[in-house]
């Protein structure tokens, strides 16, 4: 069944469409031209409202997908990557398991890469009309059939753009990724935002700004009471204080300092005497891929939870799935009992002595989820052992008093072990944040800071190229 | 004779490649294992090709054609 599948969708490859790969080398200011122009194209995206919407009031049950998918609510962006990402994450998966059979020959891929595509548009056509129909933007029979079909296709071309943007950038054209860019991007703009946003609000004591480090010189500018005002700016519970963004900015800086935690194995070349190197097994392996997929799981949990609760409320199974509040003037519904208030971060450092066993079947599943993903991905990603030795086999490098046989043996020792335990401290980093309260979850930190530094380690890798950071820019 | 003049020259080699290779060797190997996931769509797969310039061309034009709409359906709707 594995290569049928594949040659199934073989004749419909054709028609997705696909940026060729660049014929010459492209310098390291084009290519910083070209992702500027992405993200700018992203951003616009995420500005302009989807034209026919009615409404947009309602709980917003995607509000835990929206930072790992890149997504704004009733903008063009409405879908974001999460296409892509399911389609990639399907796929890969099945691979993995052997449920599709992918070869190792370059047609093969080519092929296998074709129909993750070719998916990913289809998830991209069905999760539209399944947001027009469910009556996302207003009921349908109000909106009138044209004006549906008009949602439905501004929805699958932005999503047809998204994809061809990615994919510029990874042919070679930019840096890094579109899906990483996006995601960085939404995450970094959430922070800031939280940070300095000028939106006043009014409190119960007087109007206060949005912002936390706004709200501080306010507050200071206006009370009497200076030490007040200042116990207000950092402690205040209903808006972003200043706590959460120092929180934030030492999530950041823990985070930076643990990527730098590696082993390094001695390897030498086979063919030339006295040619060493290392090769470094880091201890974030997999980086932050066990909290894509872990997110992705709760993320599609919640959403059909929240789904089944509005249709079937109160029938005994789905209120073990979980039951959902719609707290007023928010744009989001909390979790209040059955699994998914289980599976959720506690919202204070107080609730956790309220509820104990809610905070202590959260961290364990936190750690053991993000350790469970880390140790099945290197298998899937094709970085375990095996994979390794094969790659340094073709690099003709062995390592330092080991036979080729041995070599597997003894980067089984290092390999799942950080994979492993890396994961761990993902997910208990992330855990750490939440708790602490940092801004934008600490899955979206997380996420934001191993980014940033895949980023910079492109830029040194671009800079030792280039020969020093004046040749990358002049 | 030939022996004698090839034997310099892998010896030359082997030196150069030492130099080369301590540098380039830990770069290669770094780049292999991160960021698994978001190497998708690396390989050339067989699909219509399109540039870069293009993609571009059609997000632009995409954008603008929402803006369009947007100012339509305010005419339209300020009429009724």
């Amino acid at each position: 069944m594995g290569i049928k599948f594949l040659e199934f969708v073989k004749p419909f490859c054709g028609f997705v469409p696909e940026v060729s790969k660049p014929e010459r080398k492209i310098q390291f200011r084009e290519k910083m031209l070209w992702t500027a122009i992405t993200l700018f194209v992203f951003l616009v995206c995420c500005q302009i409202p989807l034209f026919g919407i009615m409404s947009t009031d309602s709980a917003d049950p995607f509000y835990w997908l929206r930072v790992i998918m890149a997504s704004n609510r009733g903008t063009l962006m409405e879908l974001g990557i999460s296409p892509i990402v399911t389609s990639g994450l399907i796929m890969q998966l099945l691979a993995g398991a052997k449920i599709i059979e992918v070869g190792d020959t370059p047609k093969d891929r080519a092929l296998f890469n074709g129909a993750q595509k070719l998916f990913g548009m289809v998830i991209t056509v069905g999760q539209a009309i399944v947001y027009v129909m469910s009556g996302l933007y207003g009921e349908p029979s109000e909106i009138g059939a044209g004006i549906c079909l008009l949602i439905v296709v501004q929805l699958v071309i932005a999503g047809l753009i998204v994809l061809l943007l990615d994919e510029l950038l990874q042919k070679g054209y930019g840096l890094g990724s579109g899906i990483s860019l996006f995601i960085a991007t939404n995450i970094c703009e959430t922070i800031v935002w939280k940070a300095f946003s000028p939106a006043t609000m009014n409190t119960g004591r007087g109007t206060e700004f949005e912002g936390a480090v706004i709200a501080l010189f306010h507050l200071l500018a206006t009370r009497s009471d200076k030490v007040r005002a200042l116990r207000e700016a950092f402690y205040r519970q209903n808006l972003p204080n200043l706590m959460n963004l120092m929180a934030t900015f030492l999530v950041f800086a823990v985070v930076i300092y643990f990527q730098g935690f590696r082993v390094d194995l001695p390897i030498k070349s086979a063919r030339y005497r006295g040619q060493y190197s290392s090769y470094p097994i880091k201890l974030f392996y997999t980086s932050n891929i066990p909290i894509i997929l872990q997110s992705a799981l709760v993320s599609n949990l919640y959403v059909i939870s929240q789904m089944l609760a509005s249709k079937f409320g109160g029938n005994f199974l789905i209120n073990l799935l979980g039951t959902w509040s719609d707290a007023s003037g928010s744009y989001r519904s909390y979790p209040t009992g059955g699994l998914c208030y289980y599976l959720s971060p506690p919202d204070t450092l107080g609730h956790i002595l309220e509820d104990p066993l809610h905070c202590i079947v959260y961290i364990v599943f936190m750690l053991g989820s993000c350790a469970f993903f880390s140790k099945t991905w290197i298998d899937v990603s094709g970085s375990s052992a095996k994979d390794v030795a094969k790659q340094l086999k073709e690099q003709q490098m062995v390592m330092r008093g080991h036979r080729e046989k041995s070599m597997i043996h003894e980067l089984n020792r290092y390999i799942p072990t950080a994979a492993a335990f890396g994961g761990l401290c993902i997910g208990a980093l992330s855990v750490t944040a939440d708790f602490m309260g940092a801004i934008g979850s600490g899955t979206g930190i997380l996420l934001a800071v191993t980014i940033i530094y895949q980023y910079f380690e492109i830029f040194v890798k671009e800079q030792q190229e280039m020969g020093g950071v004046a040749a990358m820019f002049f | 004779m030939a022996d004698s003049g090839r034997s310099p020259r892998p010896a030359g080699n082997a030196v150069r490649q030492r130099r080369g290779g301590a540098t380039a060797a830990p770069a290669r190997a770094r780049g292999g294992n991160n960021g698994g996931l978001w190497r998708f769509y690396t390989e050339d797969s067989t699909g219509l090709k399109i540039g870069p310039v293009p993609v571009l061309v059609m997000s632009l034009v995409f954008i603008a054609s929402v803006f369009v709409l947007h100012i339509w359906g305010k005419f339209t709707r300020s009429r009724a």
